[in-house]
């Protein structure tokens, strides 16, 4: 697909008057210019390989409008009272939204930030040449600078919720998150919907890690019928700590690239991922960690379940560099698949220019485990019983590495439901 | 009264077109304890796998009433809530699942089949600890995954907690004694024995006559080659340590 055909599909987008912002006027002029220079996935594109996003772009898309009624009790979690905002149809919604006072903690629209906030969007994004970021930077809707000033630690995630609420709405969202040295906050992304309507959001985030900083994010992706380009970038600095749970359950195409580069030393890294698409749904997970510098620790651990004629991809990149010595790094994949008409594609890469490092990597998909299966059978498990028990057990490990309690409960829940209607 | 809990008659049973079982023939009334031995491979486990109602095994032929029931008619879970309990020769290791909260789903599934209510959680902790104590199993086990990581011996008890846990009427032990060491076998034993009684009866399958000092049979049969071929009291067991199984062999081949 040719790149004016994309353009002309999302050419009556309402864009972020960038004009209004001292914000990156190169930002979105440069991105243009990278757009053109590497043009859009296209059958070649190793790297886009098992997923067609040319069939996103077959017709015209909208900027949708707030909508009055939208409630969204569903998606919040109540217990913790967590500051939140929304994002719908791709602009901040200041009614919905509830930030209040968060010592250390602020927020702000791309339109109200600083020259030299502004200059770090773009960055750390720039580091990959992902033609959906440079269209997200060129396309850009609304952007939010998350700020936690040095050693707060914050008690409360924030918590964004992203939702389309019409129909062939085109989403470009994007966040930049920095942490000073020593602060700590969990993140929750939802990216959820109240029903079946055909849009696009293509969401970029940057994350700027200082030495000792720790960041958590939940991300959620539960968006029946919608497609999801979902692109992060995010850099580490000496001794800080990043995780990531990438928990998706619905979702009519969805790519997560995550991209991880880890320049400091002592940095520890969790990327870990539960992937459950079903009816003819495709999930893709591309991640790239480099260890740029010695003495780190990263683990990495993506399970899926694949039923139907649903397809799962797993591609996960370790790249250590040549200075990067005592590195630590371990990956895992592990796909189960409920039906003959399911398809995994999975592709570990170690590429390894140091000497003295321990890494692991592996993958395996198969079916459930039908020797396990007999056993509970014989110990008075239903069959329906047996398989659910297998099934939450085989996430287990990701589910328990879930930080914000309260998603974790939710998304057990959620996990078992779904589980339980095969 | 009728005394008999389970009648195999003429079992005959193949896998992938290989017969495996070539005929059994056996009775079990209550209150009685029967061994089977036999050389590798002549069957034991997969008469207790069709008895369970492993489905990879084809019954080709022959029939086993349950308690008035047609055994091979019911689904494995089924057999489970009639009260047919296998201790596995390898139990399985299942990743993830804990083993006290897989136990609990199945005693609740056993009692809304039996249309009783579900276990309280107290008593549920009751039973635990005081079945788990029966068999000496470690406390950090009941909590873990099951079977993840156990050691052999391990496996073995946990095997016994949960048979202790569900009380079964027909209990069928394949080679629950390989793999423990000297005070397992005989902790493990005084927990099979504990649970035994006039309503209910025990199937041990054993390569060693040492466990038989333990868990005494009324009978000993040999498996051979798919065929209870020879049938004792459990002089035989002694008979069969000293000479080993040649002399079966060649009566049979004469
Ligand atoms: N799934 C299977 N596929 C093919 N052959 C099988 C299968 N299961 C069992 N067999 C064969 O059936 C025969 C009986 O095996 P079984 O495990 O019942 O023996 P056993 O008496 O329990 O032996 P052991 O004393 O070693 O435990 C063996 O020849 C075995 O190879
Ligand atoms: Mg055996």
């Amino acid at each position: 697909m040719s790149l004016m055909a994309v353009k002309k599909q999302i050419a009556s987008l309402d864009l972020l008057d960038l004009k209004k912002t001292n914000l990156i006027p190169d930002l979105a002029k440069s991105a243009e210019v990278k757009l053109n220079e590497i043009g859009f996935p296209n059958r070649k594109s190793e790297d886009w390989k098992y997923t067609k996003t040319a069939q996103l772009f077959k017709k015209p898309y909208k900027t949708g409008k707030e909508n009055p009624n939208l409630k969204l009790d569903e998606f919040s979690f109540p217990k913790m009272k967590c500051p939140t905002l929304v994002i719908e149809n791709g602009s901040i919604n200041a009614h919905l939204s509830c930030v209040g006072d968060v010592q250390g903690l602020s927020i702000n629209s791309f339109v109200d930030i600083n020259k030299e906030q502004v200059e770090k969007i773009g960055n750390i994004s720039n580091k990959k040449e992902n033609p959906f970021s440079f269209l997200n930077a060129s396309h850009l809707q609304s952007g939010i600078y998350i700020h936690l000033k040095k050693k707060n630690v914050l008690t409360q995630p924030l918590h964004l919720i992203f939702i389309n609420t019409e129909s062939q709405v085109f989403s470009n969202t994007r966040i930049y998150v920095h942490l000073e040295e020593f602060s700590e906050m969990n993140l929750i992304q939802s990216f959820v919907n109240n029903n079946d309507q055909d849009c696009v959001t293509n969401h970029v985030s940057e994350i700027e890690l200082a030495e000792n900083s720790q960041l958590s994010i939940e991300k959620i992706q539960n968006v029946l019928g919608e497609s999801h380009i979902c692109s992060e970038y995010i850099r580490q600095l000496n001794s800080s700590v990043f995780r990531i749970n990438t928990l998706s359950s619905a979702g009519k195409l969805i790519r997560n690239g995550l991209n991880v580069f880890v320049e400091g030393e002592n940095c520890t890294s969790y990327l870990n991922g539960l992937f459950i698409p079903s009816d003819d749904e495709h999930i893709d997970n591309h991640t790239h960690l480099e260890h740029i510098k010695p003495n780190c620790f990263s683990s990495e651990c993506y399970k899926g379940i694949i039923n139907d004629k649903a397809t799962g991809i797993f591609n996960g990149k370790v790249v250590v560099h040549e200075d990067a010595q005592k590195i630590m790094a371990y990956q895992q994949n592990n796909n189960i698949l409920l039906s003959n008409e399911a398809v995994v594609n999975a592709k570990p890469e170690l590429e390894i220019y140091a000497d003295d490092v321990k890494c692991s990597h592996g993958s395996t998909t198969g079916q459930l485990d039908e020797d396990a299966l007999f056993y509970l059978q014989a110990r008075g498990l239903s069959k329906s019983a047996a398989l659910q028990l297998l099934m939450v057990g085989f996430v287990d490990e990701v589910l328990q590495g879930i930080q914000v309690e309260e998603v974790k409960n939710f998304y057990s829940n959620k996990i078992e439901s779904l589980l339980s209607s095969n | 009264m009728n005394k008999n809990i389970i009648n195999i008659k003429g079992l005959k049973c193949e896998i992938e077109g290989k017969e495996i079982l070539k005929g059994i023939d056996l009775q079990i009334n209550k209150g009685e304890i029967h061994a089977i031995m036999g050389p590798n491979g002549s069957g034991k486990s997969t008469l207790s796998s069709v008895l369970a109602g492993k489905d990879e095994y084809e019954v080709t032929s022959g029939s086993v009433d349950y308690l008035g029931k047609d055994l091979l008619d019911l689904s494995p879970e089924e057999r489970s809530w009639e009260g047919v309990f296998l201790a596995f020769q390898y139990p399985v290791e299942i990743p993830g699942v804990s083993n006290v909260n897989f136990l609990r789903t199945a005693l609740n599934e056993r009692n809304k089949y039996k249309r009783l209510d579900p276990v309280s959680a107290k008593n549920f902790l009751a039973m635990v600890k005081e079945k788990s104590a029966l068999v000496g199993l470690d406390n950090k086990l009941k909590n873990r995954s099951v079977n993840e990581g156990f050691s052999g011996g391990e496996k073995k008890r946990n095997e016994i907690f949960q048979m202790a846990m569900l009380e079964p009427t027909l209990s069928i032990l394949d080679e629950t004694d390989s793999g423990l060491d000297i005070d397992a076998l005989r902790i493990v034993s005084n927990g099979v024995n504990q649970l035994k009684s006039n309503e209910n009866a025990t199937l041990v399958i054993t390569h060693y006559q040492r466990l038989l000092d333990y868990i005494v049979p009324d009978f000993v049969h040999v498996l051979y080659d798919g065929k209870i071929v020879r049938t004792g009291g459990k002089e035989l067991a002694l008979e069969l340590e000293e000479k080993g199984y040649d002399w079966i062999k060649e009566e049979l081949a004469v």
